[in-house]
């Protein structure tokens, strides 16, 4: 029984050394030959959630790059943001999504909640540092541990394929083609989620991440704006607006703020209420891409101008 | 619990150390921890069937002495036929009572009458197939006085539910497991290290072969309309591998773990694909259960003797209720039906026993006659596998009159996800080579030490958990056979 226990001992460890050796070297190779460039044209680059994804339309905004990924949290935009501006030293301006659902406590579930923890952490794995797989590691055990073959998996295929071309995992535009505004609101969908949203709490760890990639924004010296895109006004995230601006203001008070929220859409151009659909990401971004011809990002009042603006949109 | 889950990983060091450090001292303690244990193997999936399992324990350890206190011949038929309705009655209701209820309703449609009867949304508890057996052929064994009666409560209990085989089997006669509940287990190294091995290449089958073939038949299956001809024989392959890798890999796994409590149970799977006919296929796949139909359904109905016409009606029975067993779906039975073709001229012809040994015994390499032979009957197989795995007969008959069709002679259509298949064939044409090389073998890597050095040896056993490990996925994967 001894020798049995001493071989099974004896194997599992030379499994365990192998598995964290070949999780060593992948991450080596695959640090040196990732590649996340981008257009090499693209000034401007927008960071975000699905708000973003949906509501910026680079066809119709010039130098432009949206980056944005339905259900990513700041922990994954981080790592995308620090190597793309290593690598993309063309870019000037970058964007980040700052809207209120990102404040709320649901957030921590978007970095390591077993659904989003499976699709984004074998994608980012090899860039993430010690305090990042912490995080994962003390929140959700089970889940890291079960994603670790996942991970390992599509490091090894990367290599096997000589892929390291990230750029096709960075998010992007998408036409939201439907239109469920009217229904939801005439079912009452925007009043049911407001209950969920009342708590006082927020996500430490998502504002924490926001302030890393600030960081990482200011280190390659690029200029940074957090924005809000535009929203329903019957959007159930609203209701969270004192604790929003609180927040905004008390500890982002230094970077500049955009907020194209009340940018006036009629329901037929929301996919829903919190996201625009093709037709209305078509009208905001030939907007916004007005305004930057307008030099809105050199003008001294930026949210004074956008609000004109959006007066004038509005009359119109 | 499923072998391949991270719980099963935790439950089998804790279940195996108690086993063997905490019981070892009485034979009672031990068997009850097998109960025990098998109970909370069979509860992690739902704890409500367990009474299920208790329900049936209990009917038959009863009726099994009532058959030995009884001499009276109506008494003793009258407690078998008690055992077989309260077993049939369960597996009928959870298992057919949709199917019959639907096919009643469709035949009064037929003739012109509407009925609205209600089903019901039944869930079927795991296992229930091969547990049910399994009692079952203890009662008719105590009853045709092959076996007699335990009086030992626990050591019955675990015989019925011994959770390596509690759930996909193999399904085991009492006349081969509940005499080992009733002596000590000594602890022996190289049983141990042997049902380890059996363990790793049942893990590599499941997790590496079936799960990864699973992947691409299940594409090419669900979306069968719009692919050509050979990308549904390709479909059609890997779900002869899926199937193949799931089922024995699940059987590797409960013989192994059986073996490191010093238990031995009967070898499911031999190799079956390599089979040089359709009676030599059926006499190496899932053993337990064709023999198990053979002894209590085919040699009753009059076997092999008799008339033509009998030979035929008997192997036509069991090979539909073989295929019945397997789920309540016309196909499952069309598949049975298709199988008793394919071996009814084999047996009208006396040939049915012709290939005993292995083949290319002692030999590297099947000679030309041996390969032809082999490829005709795994084409069979393969042909058969369709009505298997598709959704309905409608679905088969289309899946196949696809694949006869001239698009058979077009190249496989290469669409997302079908591409990155070149790993998956690299690993099957692997399993293939290591499975051929072990053909003569109770199991793949039996004696293994006589084939490769030690260092060898571990390096072999590392590269497997490797691959196991790098495709076990975020989630186990269930194992087919669970829905029967």
């Amino acid at each position: 029984m001894k020798k049995f226990i001493k071989n099974s001992l004896y194997i599992t460890c030379i499994f365990i050394f192998m598995v964290l050796l070949t999780e060593l070297i992948t991450s080596v190779i695959i640090k040196k030959k990732s590649s996340f460039k981008i257009n090499p044209n693209s000034k401007y680059v927008i960071f975000g959630h699905s708000h973003s994804q949906f509501a910026f339309n680079p066809k119709y905004i010039n130098n432009f790059s949206n980056l944005s990924e339905g259900g990513e949290s700041y922990f994954y935009t981080y790592q995308k943001v620090k190597n793309i501006l290593k690598q993309n030293h063309q870019i000037e301006t970058v964007f980040i999504e700052f809207t209120n659902n990102q404040i709320e406590q649901d957030m921590n579930q978007w970095i390591w909640g077993d659904k989003y923890i499976t699709s984004n952490y074998p994608i980012f794995s090899p860039f993430m540092n010690l305090e990042d797989t912490l995080i994962l590691v003390s929140n959700n055990f089970m889940g890291y541990i079960g994603i670790i073959p996942n991970s390992l998996n599509d490091r090894i295929s990367r290599i096997l394929k000589s892929d390291y071309d990230y750029s096709k995992n960075l998010g992007g535009y998408e036409d939201l083609m439907r239109n469920k505004t009217d229904s939801l609101i005439a079912n009452g969908v925007s009043k049911k989620k407001v209950v969920q949203n009342n708590s006082n709490e927020i996500s430490e760890y998502n504002m924490k991440y926001l302030q890393k990639i600030i960081g990482v924004c200011k280190g390659n010296k690029v200029q940074l704006f957090l924005i809000r895109s535009p929203q329903h006004s019957k959007y159930f995230g609203w209701e969270n607006e004192q604790k929003y601006q609180f927040i905004l203001n008390k500890n982002f008070e230094f970077i500049e703020y955009l907020d194209f929220s009340k940018f006036p859409l009629k329901n037929s151009e929301f996919g829903d209420l919190e996201h625009l659909n093709a037709k209305g990401a078509k009208i905001f971004s030939e907007w916004f891409q007005r305004m930057l011809k307008k030099g809105l990002l050199n003008i001294e009042n930026k949210q004074e101008f956008i609000d004109n603006q959006l007066q004038e949109t509005k009359g119109l | 619990m499923l072998f391949n889950s991270i719980d099963f990983a935790i439950f089998l060091p804790i279940v195996f150390l108690l086993y063997w450090f905490v019981t070892n001292k009485s034979l009672k303690l031990q068997n009850l921890l097998v109960v025990v244990a098998s109970y909370v193997f069979y509860g992690w999936w739902d704890w409500r069937f367990l009474s299920l399992i208790v329900f049936s324990t209990v009917v038959d350890y009863i009726v099994g002495l009532k058959l030995v206190q009884e001499n009276g011949l109506v008494k003793r038929k009258v407690w078998l036929w008690l055992s077989i309705v309260i077993n049939l009655g369960l597996l009928g209701f959870f298992k057919y009572y949709n199917f019959f209820l639907d096919n009643f309703i469709t035949a009064f449609s037929f003739f012109g009458t509407e009925i609205h009867p209600n089903s019901l949304n039944i869930i079927l508890p795991v296992g229930i197939s091969f547990y049910t057996f399994q009692t079952l052929s203890y009662s008719i064994d105590v009853y045709k006085r092959k076996l007699a009666p335990t009086k030992d409560f626990i050591a019955f209990s675990a015989f019925v539910s011994f959770f390596p085989q509690l759930v996909a089997g193999p399904i085991e006669r009492a006349s081969n497991l509940l005499p080992q509940f009733y002596k000590k287990r000594t602890f022996d190294y190289n049983k141990a290290v042997d049902g380890m091995r059996q363990i790793l290449w049942g893990l590599f089958k499941k997790i590496v072969i079936a799960d990864n073939c699973a992947k691409y038949a299940n594409i090419i299956f669900n979306n069968s309309d719009e692919y050509n001809g050979s990308t549904l024989v390709l479909g059609a392959l890997f779900f002869t591998f899926q199937i193949y890798g799931d089922f024995s890999g699940y059987s590797d796994i409960a013989i192994g773990t059986a073996r490191l409590f010093g238990f031995n149970l009967k070898q499911n799977f031999a190799f079956p694909y390599f089979s040089r006919d359709i009676a030599e296929f059926w006499r190496r796949w899932h053993i337990s259960l064709s023999t198990w139909f053979r002894d209590y359904l085919y040699i009753p109905l009059g076997g092999s003797r008799g008339s033509t016409w009998r030979k035929v009606r008997n192997i036509f029975i069991i090979f539909m209720v073989s295929g019945f067993w397997h789920g309540a779906n016309w196909t499952f039975i069309i598949w049975g039906a298709l199988n008793a073709l394919y071996f009814l001229p084999l047996l009208l012809l006396k040939r049915n026993r012709k290939h005993i040994n292995n083949i290319a015994k002692e030999k590297y390499f099947p000679n030309l006659k041996e390969l032809f032979q082999m490829l005709v009957t795994f084409g069979l197989t393969v042909i058969a596998w369709v009505f298997f795995r598709a959704e309905n007969i409608r679905h088969a008959w289309g899946y196949l009159s696809e694949i006869f069709s001239v698009s058979l002679f077009e190249m496989p259509s290469i669409k997302q996800g079908i591409s990155s298949s070149f790993f998956i064939i690299v690993f099957v044409i692997f399993f293939i080579f290591i499975e051929w090389m072990s053909r003569a073998n109770l199991h793949t890597l039996e004696r293994l030490e006589l084939r490769m050095r030690r260092p060898l040896r571990w390096i072999f056993y590392i590269l497997l958990m490797i691959l196991i490990f790098l495709y076990s996925g975020s989630e186990a994967k269930n194992f087919i056979y669970f829905q029967f």
